[in-house]
């Protein structure tokens, strides 16, 4: 596999605040890699140090094996950039700001009017052309957003944040999209806060805390990492103190919680856990409803190496 | 480039419907400027009677030189003159007595009486007596009184066209409509280039659209290029535009020499005005907030400089403060090029108001640069 982004020792201070803090990543060809990190966490600010919109401090980029800078133009042709925020102009149609965007690496217009073609098809603004960004919807929007980014076919795609404030239909198309960018070839880093998001769609996941990496790996390596494999929840209406003691005694089991009717039993790795519970409250002779098992999440991995909720910190 | 000229293309409604009011209200606010003028001129016409015992070839001059401005009347009842200046069917009364020829020319003062109850007389009085300096003067070079009354008549009915021609094309201050047109410039151009140029700053230096348009293959040298093209285009076309229209419906009111120096005024008013635009476009966030600033700043600025109310009617506050914005400086000029004899004696002045102008542009673009180059960074 080719290196396409390697970040060494990548340091960015904006006066006191430290956003990165010798950050070291290594991104290979084909991949959908995942920045997750809180609000803050400095996931943009490492987009923006390697496109080379901001300066850094300290450390090395290089983008498919040349050094990243603000003048390699050749580096920058083979990129494309989908940004948080819509970064369109309100005065030009659809039709128009793909092109003019297009228009910054492909120069042939004849060659631009096929590729702008291929993006309006491809996120299915084809019934929009001649509309403003004014008049389409959110969603639609964010379609627009993607088409800029992604006309001029670039190898490497960024994606920050690009389901920021969209339906959940809307989501869903968006991402099956860098899906079938990726299976087309492009290698994606993609950013957000959503866990769901990058648990579903991307092969190797970094997670980041105040500029730092917190750790990095599939989300199965990232999901080994941690102590709870499993997370057992079982409505039980009474629960004496002995069963409670006996549930923790089980092998495999970390803890167990009781609130409100709903036992939370979290448990290490081990196999057949849900079988081993509800045999121990049948010998017990506790009555019991419903069941759910979970397996474990991304938030349960920041949890556990950071000691807080990612949803909290998004929230 | 193009993608610069379609977003000011998308700013020309607005910008035309801007430019299209002020056309209309600098032609009809020109045109009853002169009107007016004719008729207060009428209605300030004097009526004089006047009571010729001498019958002098003196008094007959000077009767037929007054009545080039007034209306004069020579019958009437002399027990009644009192009455009739009461209750303003006259304005004033000249006698001259018997003998008032051979006293003048004598070097005696008398032989004529005036009387009036009006304040509005003064200047009849000025012009008698202006008369009759010259008429001295003519004789003073050794002319006889027919030979020097026919000169002073002459030279006092060159002097009458010149006023004539002034009042009936002239406007509030007495000026040609040209000057309308080259004043009411330091409004419509910072007006209508904040229209065009502030959206299009805006979207081109919006904080995102900047940063994708960073990423792409283009140099941010070429970007700006790019920019600067499309403001010059625009810029030059509505500057062109004012200033053919302006020549075409006021071409008599000006010479080659107020045209040329008319042009170069305004010319550097438009570097100022384009200055503005720009800081307007990257300083303002969101386009109704543009207009907002568009009215404060046009509007404020004209009106403290003098370009809808004279500078001489505004407090001397105002105009403390008017020094330090443009328009004030390419009012200056715009007065001297249209006040009669200002402008041969005063070029260096005029220059020197060019050079404070071009001062101003300078001043302007270089914060431009800084704001760009600090939101660059930030």
């Amino acid at each position: 596999m080719n290196t396409v982004v390697k970040i060494e020792n990548l340091v960015k201070r904006y006066k006191e605040l430290v956003a990165v803090d010798h950050m070291n990543l290594s991104i290979e060809q084909g991949e959908i890699f995942g920045l997750l990190g809180p609000n803050g966490s400095g996931k943009s600010t490492i987009i923006n140090c390697l496109l080379s919109l901001t300066n850094y401090d300290k450390g090395e980029i290089t983008v498919f094996g040349e050094k990243m800078r603000a003048d390699n133009y050749s580096v920058k042709g083979r990129i494309g950039v989908v940004l948080q925020n819509v970064a369109v102009f309100d005065e030009l149609t659809v039709y128009e700001n793909i092109d003019y965007f297009c228009g910054l690496y492909v120069k042939d217009k004849a060659k631009r009017k096929e590729l702008v073609q291929e993006a309006i098809a491809f996120v299915g603004l084809e019934e929009f052309v001649k509309f403003y960004p004014k008049k389409l919807s959110g969603g639609l929007l964010r379609r627009l957003n993607i088409a800029c980014g992604i006309a001029h076919k670039p190898e490497l795609i960024i994606f920050d944040e690009p389901t920021v404030a969209v339906d959940p239909q809307s989501r869903n198309k968006i991402l099956e999209g860098i899906q079938e960018l990726n299976r087309q070839g492009a290698t994606i880093i993609y950013t957000s806060h959503y866990m769901e998001e990058v648990e579903q769609i991307c092969s190797r996941i970094a997670i980041i805390d105040k500029g730092q990496l917190v750790a990095t790996g599939t989300k199965e390596e990232l999901k080994s990492m941690i102590q709870t494999g499993e997370t057992i929840r079982v409505e039980v209406p009474e629960m004496t103190s002995e069963v409670l003691f006996g549930l923790e005694k089980l092998s495999h089991v970390l803890s167990v919680e009781y609130n409100d009717g709903l036992a939370t039993i979290k448990c290490s790795g081990g196999r057949h856990n849900v079988l081993h519970v509800l045999e121990f409250l049948n010998n017990t002779e506790t009555s019991f409803g419903r069941v759910f098992a979970e397996q474990p999440t991304l938030n349960d991995v920041f949890l556990e190496i950071t000691g807080k909720e990612l949803r909290d910190e998004v929230q | 480039m193009k993608a610069v000229l379609k977003v000011a293309k998308k700013a020309l409604p607005s910008a035309s419907i801007y430019f299209g009011i002020f056309c209309a209200i600098m032609f009809v606010f020109t045109f009853f400027a002169g009107k007016d003028q004719e008729k207060n001129f009428q209605a300030t016409e004097l009526t004089i009677y006047v009571d010729d015992a001498d019958d002098s070839v003196l008094s007959r001059t000077l009767i037929e030189y007054l009545g080039s401005e007034n209306k004069i009347t020579t019958e009437f009842d002399k027990e009644m003159v009192s009455e009739y200046l009461f209750n303003g069917y006259t304005d004033y009364v000249l006698y001259f007595e018997e003998g008032f020829e051979a006293g003048f020319f004598a070097g005696k003062e008398g032989g004529i009486e005036r009387q009036s109850i009006r304040a509005n007389v003064a200047f009849v009085d000025q012009k008698i007596e202006m008369f009759f300096r010259y008429v001295r003067a003519e004789l003073a070079l050794g002319k006889n009184m027919e030979d020097a009354c026919g000169a002073v008549l002459k030279n006092c009915e060159k002097q009458a066209k010149v006023g004539v021609v002034s009042v009936s094309k002239g406007g509030i201050m007495g000026m040609v409509p040209g000057y309308y047109l080259l004043s009411y410039l330091a409004y419509i151009l910072p007006a209508v280039l904040i229209m065009i140029l502030g959206p299009m700053m805006h979207a081109f230096y919006k904080k995102d659209v900047k940063m994708r348009t960073d990423c792409g293959m283009v140099s941010v040298r070429k970007q700006n290029l790019a920019v600067v093209a499309g403001v010059a285009i625009v810029a030059s076309v509505v500057w062109a535009l004012l200033m053919v229209l302006g020549a075409l419906v006021y071409h008599k009111d000006f010479t080659v020499g107020t045209f040329l120096c008319g042009m170069l005024n305004s010319l550097l008013f438009l570097l100022v005005s384009i200055g503005i635009a720009v800081l307007s476009g990257v300083l303002v966030k969101g386009v109704d907030a543009l207009n907002g600033a568009n009215n404060l700043i046009s509007m404020g600025m004209a009106f403290t400089c003098g370009v809808f109310v004279p500078a001489d009617f505004l407090p001397e506050g105002v105009n403390k403060f008017a020094e330090f914005l443009p328009a004030s400086w390419y009012m200056k000029n715009v007065r001297m090029l249209f006040e009669e004899g200002e402008m041969v004696d005063n070029m260096r002045k005029f220059f020197e108001n060019c050079g404070v102008i071009a001062i101003f542009s300078v001043a302007i673009f270089c914060v431009f640069l800084v704001v760009v180059k600090r939101k660059r960074v930030a």
